[in-house]
C-alpha cells in the first residue's frame, strides 16, 4: 500500500468525470485511427469488401466500403458512450476499474480486425483473394488483455465505497413465551415477463429449431420464473425463501448462522450489479427491486440481502429471537 | 404480516392466528387479493399443529374475510375491507370482556340482542 499524502482541497476526488473521458479514450483514438486509414486507403479499396471470414482464413462475408466504415464506427460509439455513462454510476470496488478495463480490451480488440480487413481488401487483387488468419484473433485477444491491462493501471483504485450505513437494529416487544413468525411476498414483474419471454421463445425455437436449443431457454425461463416472486418468512428458525412456484425453499438461512438483522435501503445496481439472486464478495441475497430490504450480518462475516416491504418488522423479530437464543430462553 | 401466538394464553391458538389476520386487515398490511402462508408453512413456522391453522384460517372463512380454494390456499377477499376486519376485532374484546365478567354464551347473545333491539 502506497500512503499518498493530499492536501485537504484535494482530498475529496471527483472520479466520475476523468473515469469518463478515461473509458472514452480508447473508442475515440480507435474512431479517430480507422477514420484516418480508412481516408488513406479509400482509393485503393474495391467496391465490394470481403469483411468476414470462415475458420479457414477466406472470406465467407461481404459488404460494401463505406458501409463496413459506418457499422465498425456505429458499434465503437455506442460502445465508447455506454461504457462512458456506466463507469460514471457509483459501483462497489473493484467493478468501476474492471468497465474502464473492459473499454481498454474492448475498442482496440474491435478496431484491429476492422484495419485488418482495410488494409487486407486494399492491398489485395479481389476480395475473394483476401485472407485473415485464425492465429490474428489470438494476437488479437492478446492484445486486447494488453490493452485491459493498462485501462486498469489507467483508472487506478476505485474510489473508496462508503458501504450503505447500517440500517437500525430492533427489536419486538415479545413477551417470553409468546411466538411470532414473520412473512411476505415479494414479486417483480419484469423478471416475470422475462421469464415468460424466455420461455415463450424457448418454445419458438424448440418447435421452429430442434428441442435442444428451445430446452435450454425453457430452463433458463423456469429458472427466472422461480426467481420472479418469492415469500420471504422469518421466524425462529430463522430466514426462509421459498419460490411462490415451489414448495421448496429457495435458500434457508438457520437462526444460528444469524449474527445480526437489520432493515435498510438496498441499491440493487450499485450494491450488487443487478437484480436477480445475486452473489458478490462479502455477500449476496435476492434483490427483486432497490428500496427497502432486510440485511442478515452472519456468522461467517457475509451479509445476506433480500428486499422486501416491512423488513424492519422481519429484523426485529429475528433480533428478539436472537436475543432469546443467547439467553438461553431458546424459542 | 406478523402472525403471534402465545400458548399460555386461555385464548385457543386458531383463534389468535385468525386474530393476528384480522389485525393485519384491519391495519392495512394485508390487502384484498393477497394470499396467506399455505397452512402447512405457516404452522411449521409457528410450531403449532397443522389443524390449528386451519381452525384459524376456518373461522377467517366464516367471517367471509377469507376464501378457500384448493391449489389457491387461502386469499384475502375483496369483501375483507379494514372496517370489517375491525369490527371483528370489535366483537373479539366484547366477548373476551364478557367471558371475563363469567357470562355464559347466551348471556353474551342476549347482550347484543338487547343492543339490537334499543337501537
Amino acid at each position: 500500500m502506497v500512503a499518498v499524502k493530499r492536501s485537504p482541497s484535494s482530498a475529496a476526488p471527483a472520479p466520475a468525470r476523468p473515469r469518463s473521458w478515461l473509458a472514452a479514450l480508447p473508442f475515440l483514438v480507435v474512431t479517430v485511427l480507422l477514420g484516418g486509414l480508412y481516408a488513406t486507403a479509400a482509393g485503393r479499396l474495391p467496391e465490394r469488401l470481403a469483411t468476414h471470414f470462415g475458420t479457414d482464413g477466406r472470406p465467407d462475408g461481404y459488404s460494401s466500403a463505406p458501409g463496413f466504415l459506418l457499422g465498425c464506427l456505429a458499434v465503437l460509439l455506442v460502445l465508447g458512450v455506454g461504457l462512458s455513462v456506466l463507469v460514471r454510476l457509483p459501483m462497489a470496488p473493484p467493478n468501476g476499474r474492471l468497465l474502464v478495463a473492459t473499454a481498454y480490451f474492448t475498442a482496440p480488440v474491435l478496431g484491429y480486425p476492422a484495419a485488418l480487413v482495410l488494409l487486407g481488401n486494399a492491398g489485395a487483387a479481389g476480395p475473394d483473394a483476401v485472407r485473415l488468419p485464425g492465429w490474428q484473433v489470438a494476437a488479437v485477444l492478446a492484445g486486447g488483455l494488453a490493452c485491459g491491462a493498462l485501462g486498469w493501471l489507467l483508472a487506478g483504485a476505485d474510489p473508496e465505497w462508503r458501504p450503505a450505513e447500517p440500517g437500525r437494529a430492533g427489536r419486538l416487544d415479545l413477551p417470553a413465551g409468546v411466538r411470532a413468525g414473520w412473512t411476505r411476498t415479494v414479486s417483480s414483474l419484469p423478471l416475470a415477463a422475462l421469464a415468460a419471454v424466455t420461455v415463450g421463445g424457448g418454445v419458438v425455437l424448440g418447435a421452429l429449431a430442434g428441442w435442444g436449443g428451445g430446452a435450454v431457454l425453457v430452463l433458463g425461463g423456469v429458472l427466472v420464473a422461480v426467481h420472479c416472486s418469492v415469500r420471504v418468512t422469518a421466524d425462529r428458525r430463522g430466514l426462509t425463501l421459498t419460490p411462490a412456484l415451489l414448495p421448496v425453499p429457495l435458500r434457508r438461512i438457520p437462526l444460528e448462522k444469524v449474527a445480526e438483522a437489520s432493515s435498510r435501503r438496498i441499491a440493487a445496481l450499485a450494491e450488487y450489479g443487478g437484480w436477480g439472486y445475486r452473489i458478490r464478495s462479502g455477500g449476496s441475497g435476492l434483490l427483486l427491486r432497490s428500496g427497502e430490504g432486510l440485511v442478515l450480518r452472519l456468522t461467517s462475516g457475509r451479509e445476506f440481502v433480500v428486499t422486501v416491504d416491512d423488513s424492519a418488522t422481519a429484523a426485529a423479530l429475528l433480533n428478539t429471537y436472537l436475543d432469546r437464543r443467547r439467553s438461553g430462553e431458546g424459542g | 404480516m406478523l402472525f403471534r401466538v402465545d400458548p399460555g394464553s386461555a385464548v385457543p391458538l386458531g383463534d389468535q392466528i385468525a386474530a393476528s389476520v384480522r389485525g393485519a386487515i384491519a391495519d392495512g398490511s394485508v390487502r384484498a387479493g393477497e394470499r396467506l402462508p399455505a397452512a402447512r408453512a405457516l404452522a411449521a413456522s409457528l410450531g403449532v399443529n397443522v389443524h390449528t391453522v386451519l381452525r384459524g384460517y376456518g373461522r377467517l372463512k366464516e367471517e367471509g374475510l377469507i376464501e378457500l380454494r384448493r391449489g389457491r390456499g387461502a386469499v384475502v377477499t375483496g369483501a375483507a375491507a379494514p372496517g370489517r376486519a375491525r369490527l371483528g376485532e370489535a366483537a373479539q374484546r366484547l366477548i373476551a370482556e364478557a367471558r371475563d365478567l363469567g357470562m355464559s354464551d347466551e348471556e353474551i347473545v342476549r347482550v347484543v340482542r338487547l343492543g339490537l333491539e334499543g337501537g
